[in-house]
Order: C-alpha cells, then sequence, then structure tokens
C-alpha cells in the first residue's frame, strides 16, 4: 500500500499541475514555472543543508554554470535543449564533485566560509570571462526550448511542463537517495560525525555524493532557467542574492524534509511576484521570515503542518474512542 | 619596482581597515563563538549615520563619535533580537540567523538611503611626502586608529576586570559561568567593542571611498578570510592577517590587473584551507 501511495501522491500532483497550466495566464505561469525552478533548487539545496547538515554558500555560482553551459551549448553549438540540460546537469555535477573535494576537509563554519569564497569566486570569474560568459552585459540569445510536434502547446505551457516534469524527477531522485544507505549514512553525519566514524559509517563517499548529486540538479535548474529566460546575466547567481535565497527557501520551507523546500519555494517566489512587491522589500521579507522561522520554528513550515496533522489525527482518534 | 614602496603603504591603509573589522569578528567569534556575518553591516551601518550626521551640518569626528554610539546600540540590539534567543542551538542555527540579520540590515538601509553611492566630505586634506613614498592625511589616520585600537584593547583585555571575565568566557563559557562571571556584561561589551571598531573604520573608509548599502558584504568577506588565515580568535592573527592581505591585494591590482583583486583574496582563501583544513594558525577546530 505505502510504495503505492509513495508514488501517487507526487505524480498525481504533477499531473495536477500540467492539467492546470492549460487555463492559467501566462504571466501567473510563468511565475509558477520560476517557482518550480526554485523548487528544484531549494529541494537539491536541502539535500546538503537538511539532510547532511552542511552551508553550502556556493551554490548560486553552481546554478550559474549550469546556465552558462547550457547557453553555450544551444546558443552557440545549435545542441537541442533536453541534451544541453543533461550536460549541463553533469558539467555542474563534475564541478560540484570538484568543490567537494576541497570543501569537506573542512566541516562548520570553515565549510560555510570556504565555498562562500569559492562562491564569490565563481561570480567574479562569470564577470571576467567575458567572452564566454558576455560579462557584465550578460549572455543573449540562448533559444527556448523546442515544443515538439506531438505537442500541441504554446512555448509558455511547454516550459512550465519541462519544469514541473524536472520538479517530479528532482524530487523522486532525491527521495530515492535519501532512503538508500547513502542517505542513511547522511543522516548520521549530520547527527555527529565522530560517533558515526567510531561506527564504522563511512563518511567520506556519502557527503561527498550527496554535493554532487545536489550540483547535478542545481545545474539542471540553471540551464532550464537559462532557456526561458533566452537572457542571463552575472547578478542573478551572486552568493548574496541566489545564495542566500536557498538558504531562506528551505529553511523556511522545513530543513530535513524533501516536500518543505518544495513548499518554501513556491510560496517565497511565487507570492511576492504575485503580489508584486519591489525586489528590495521582497529580500527584507525573505531574511525576516529566515530569521523568525530560525529562532521560533527552525524546522519550517513542514513542522508546523506535521503538528497540526497530527494533533488533527488524535483529535479524530480521540472522538472515535469517546464514541 | 619604483612605486613600491607606495604600493606598501597604500595597502597597509588598506589593510588597516580590514584589521579592524576582522579584529571585531574575531572577538566575537572567539568569544561568543557566533560567525557573525552582519558584522560588515555594522561598517555599513558606520558609514551611512556619518554621511547623514556630517550632511546635516555636524563635523566629521562629533559625527562619527554619535555614529558608535549608534552603532553599538544596533549591535546591541543585533545580539538581543538574532542571536541571544538561540544561544543554546546548534552553530549551524547561529550562521543562518547571521546570515539573515544581515539581509535584513542591508535592505533596511537600501530603503532609508537608496542604492546610489554616496561620498562623505574629506575632513582632512592634504599628503604627507615621504622620501618614498606619499600618504595622504586620511590613510594616515586610518594607519593611527588601527594602532591606538590595538593598544587600547590589548589594555582592556589584559589590565581590567572586565577584560579579565572577556577572556575567561573565551576560553571555556560554562567554567566561566560557574565563576559567576556575567555573561550579560560579557556578552554587551563584546558586541560593543566589536561594532565600534566596524563603525569606525567605516566613518573613515567612507571619507576615502563611495559608500552604498552593500558595501558591508566584501570586506566581512574579506574579514572571514583574514580571521581563517590568522587563526580563528586570535587578535593578533586578525591584525597581521588583515594588512598582509590588504598589502598582497594592493600588489596584485597594481602588478597583475584590478580585476582579479577580489579573485585573489578568495583564491588565497581556498588555497590556505586547502593546507590546513583549520587555518593558517589553527589549533584545533573550536566546537560546542
Amino acid at each position: 500500500m505505502r510504495p503505492l501511495l509513495d508514488y501517487f501522491v507526487p505524480i498525481s500532483l504533477f499531473v495536477i499541475a500540467c492539467a492546470s497550466s492549460l487555463w492559467i495566464n501566462d504571466y501567473f505561469l510563468y511565475v509558477v514555472t520560476i517557482g518550480a525552478i526554485f523548487a528544484v533548487l531549494a529541494v537539491s539545496f536541502d539535500l546538503l543543508l537538511g539532510y547532511t547538515g552542511y552551508l553550502s554558500l556556493a551554490h548560486g555560482a553552481l546554478y550559474g554554470v549550469g546556465a552558462y553551459c547550457c547557453g553555450i551549448l544551444t546558443a552557440w553549438h545549435g545542441m537541442p535543449f533536453l541534451p544541453a540540460m543533461l550536460f549541463a546537469g553533469l558539467f555542474t555535477g563534475l564541478v560540484g564533485a570538484l568543490i567537494a573535494l576541497v570543501a569537506f576537509r573542512t566541516k562548520g563554519l570553515y565549510f560555510a566560509v570556504l565555498t562562500l569564497g569559492i562562491g564569490l569566486i565563481g561570480h567574479q570569474l562569470f564577470l571576467i570571462a567575458a567572452p564566454l560568459t558576455g560579462g557584465i552585459g550578460g549572455f543573449i540569445g540562448i533559444p527556448s526550448p523546442n515544443v515538439p510536434a506531438w505537442l500541441p502547446v504554446r512555448q509558455v505551457v511547454y516550459n512550465a511542463l519541462l519544469a514541473f516534469a524536472l520538479l517530479l524527477v528532482t524530487y523522486l531522485v532525491m527521495r530515492a537517495f535519501v532512503r538508500s544507505r547513502f542517505g542513511a549514512a547522511c543522516l548520521a553525519v549530520r547527527e555527529d560525525i565522530t560517533l558515526a566514524q567510531a561506527l564504522g559509517i563511512r563518511v567520506g563517499w556519502p557527503r561527498f555524493a550527496a554535493f554532487a548529486l545536489s550540483a547535478t540538479f542545481t545545474g539542471m535548474a540553471g540551464a532550464l532557467f537559462a532557456a526561458l529566460s533566452n537572457f542571463i546575466a552575472p547578478e542573478s547567481f551572486t552568493v548574496l542574492g541566489t545564495g542566500f535565497e536557498l538558504v531562506a527557501l528551505v529553511v523556511v520551507g522545513g530543513l530535513g524534509t524533501l516536500w518543505g523546500p518544495i513548499l518554501g519555494a513556491i510560496l517565497l517566489t511565487a507570492l511576492p511576484e504575485a503580489l508584486r512587491v519591489a525586489a528590495t522589500l521582497s529580500l527584507l521579507a525573505y531574511g525576516a521570515l529566515l530569521l523568525f522561522f530560525i529562532i521560533f520554528y527552525p524546522r519550517g513550515i513542514a513542522s508546523i503542518l506535521r503538528r497540526l496533522w497530527s494533533r488533527l489525527g488524535a483529535a479524530l482518534t480521540g472522538k472515535l474512542g469517546g464514541v | 619596482m619604483e612605486y613600491l614602496p607606495q604600493q606598501l603603504m597604500n595597502g597597509l591603509a588598506l589593510g588597516s581597515t580590514y584589521a579592524m573589522i576582522a579584529l571585531g569578528l574575531s572577538l566575537i567569534f572567539g568569544v561568543l563563538l557566533i560567525p557573525n556575518f552582519a558584522h560588515g553591516e555594522f561598517y555599513m551601518l558606520g558609514a551611512f549615520i556619518t554621511y547623514t550626521l556630517t550632511v546635516a551640518g555636524f563635523n566629521f569626528w562629533l559625527a562619527m563619535a554619535l555614529t558608535a554610539i549608534a552603532v553599538i546600540a544596533i549591535g546591541f540590539l543585533l545580539d538581543r533580537v538574532a542571536f541571544k534567543p538561540i544561544e543554546m542551538a546548534p552553530p549551524l542555527s547561529l550562521m543562518i540567523s547571521a546570515l539573515a540579520a544581515s539581509i535584513i540590515l542591508q535592505q533596511v538601509a537600501t530603503l532609508i538611503w537608496g542604492t546610489e553611492a554616496r561620498t562623505i566630505p574629506t575632513p582632512l586634506v592634504g599628503v604627507w611626502s615621504a622620501p618614498f613614498f606619499i600618504l595622504t592625511y586620511m590613510q594616515l589616520t586610518i594607519i593611527g586608529v588601527l594602532m591606538v585600537a590595538c593598544v587600547a584593547i590589548w589594555g582592556l583585555l589584559h589590565h581590567t576586570a572586565l577584560g579579565l571575565s572577556i577572556r575567561a568566557t573565551a576560553q571555556n563559557r560554562d567554567a566561566a559561568m560557574l565563576m559567576g562571571i556575567e555573561m550579560l556584561r560579557v556578552r554587551f561589551a563584546t558586541f560593543a567593542i566589536g561594532a565600534l571598531l566596524g563603525a569606525v573604520a567605516g566613518a573613515l573608509l567612507g571619507a576615502t571611498f563611495p559608500i552604498y548599502p552593500t558595501m558591508g558584504a566584501g570586506p566581512v568577506l574579506k574579514a572571514f578570510v583574514v580571521l581563517v588565515l590568522g587563526g580563528i580568535g586570535s587578535l593578533k592573527g586578525a591584525v597581521l592577517g588583515g594588512l598582509v592581505l590588504g598589502i598582497a591585494e594592493v600588489l596584485v591590482a597594481g602588478y597583475i590587473s584590478s580585476e582579479f583583486q577580489d579573485v585573489g583574496a578568495f583564491t588565497l582563501l581556498v588555497c590556505v584551507l586547502l593546507i590546513r583544513p583549520n587555518g593558517l594558525f589553527g589549533r584545533v577546530q573550536m566546537e560546542r
């Protein structure tokens, strides 16, 4: 029963999202698409922050690596979008693996500061390597994903479908990882790395795999972002912009759950867009929400919902017991 | 190579501001174990409040003193709101909380002052010409203030009762509390010193360079680099590290390319952590 339900819920949500994308207006659809991309980012980021306990501030730059990689492949070499996205993901995964090799020599604050340094170098390189990236002026003319002939939908709808599909795949892959031996080892690393090592759990490979996998999907999200905005510039990939937003999405949504960050991403990216708040105010709101949640509800919205759910369950069984 | 002495002096002046920020950061981390990412905002607020007061007609030095008091109050508030409530939480929460506080202060400053760059009118004009180099009076002041700050902090830490309790807390917080040291006083004093150093550095640098609401991000990250270079919790390391970083940056900008100035600093960081994961002079990593 449980495995059936496990796939039933995410897939039916995916189908509902796809079906409803045919009906809502273009602007709102664009907002939802961006929300889905950020959800992919948040889920990948949570694999590291929530399950493994490492705060990486290099993910803004990794997102950029995927985006530029896709831009170069599709705009200059005429590669179709889907293989370009896969390739961008693999390449970003490789870059992530290299970073992981360096970064996991450290832990705690040193890890955060080191990845922060790497994130800043990445952002600076996007600016400096102007022949490849267009420098501060940005990379223009990235083609949109081609709508296949058998699918009679418009471009915006196809973009949204791609984003939903990527989110579904990300969720399922991450869930498989979390439930595997590697996922269990990652949790052990998060809880007490010394104890885990003392118990004979190999901590090196699992956390390395978690970082590489997280980077791979971050890269794919970047590729999709590049293809549907047709234009990318270094300011989308800063440490204190995207890098910080990811922390906010994951903590507000719920550290250490996979559905919490999706919820956080949809709430935090779609709401400011839908309410049309200025960028400064939305970043301020992110900061305030993040501070509020880390102090009062460090496990995010997910923990609140869980508590409500179990209270509801208790109330129901209590009533039934009374009868 | 003729202008090497000049480059060195410029680096020394730039490094002095890094050292001042790193000193405060190192103190707060060493004593309270708070990775205060919001430290750069002390620096930014120091510059902007001084700017506002000078524009309103105050004398620069008076404005700087008033600013220092205001920033100390903000530092106290920051500690109260963002760090004190989660004193016992894991280090990761403190880090995230500091990040959040930093973004909030930055955005509030953007709302108040806007994003355009401004400059504080320089209170001291003129230069001092030595045989091989020239220093502006402002640069001299910055170097001088760092020296005074070092002596003052050393005196405070080693020759007062408050300093003794701060050092005791840094060594072992639980034992210090058992000995009856008042933690609130230590917290307040540590944050006050950090905020004061940050505010003064901001005001002084703001009189030489343009100021803008995100100006704190660069220096605080470099201060973390310095912290790692000099060894976390070591004040001597913070000062020396700051000066070395400043000089290295000016040399990279002067002899290679100014584009690589920041990349150089962070590459240095990555290399050091690659070779010594706990910093150059790192002791065993501090953990709760």
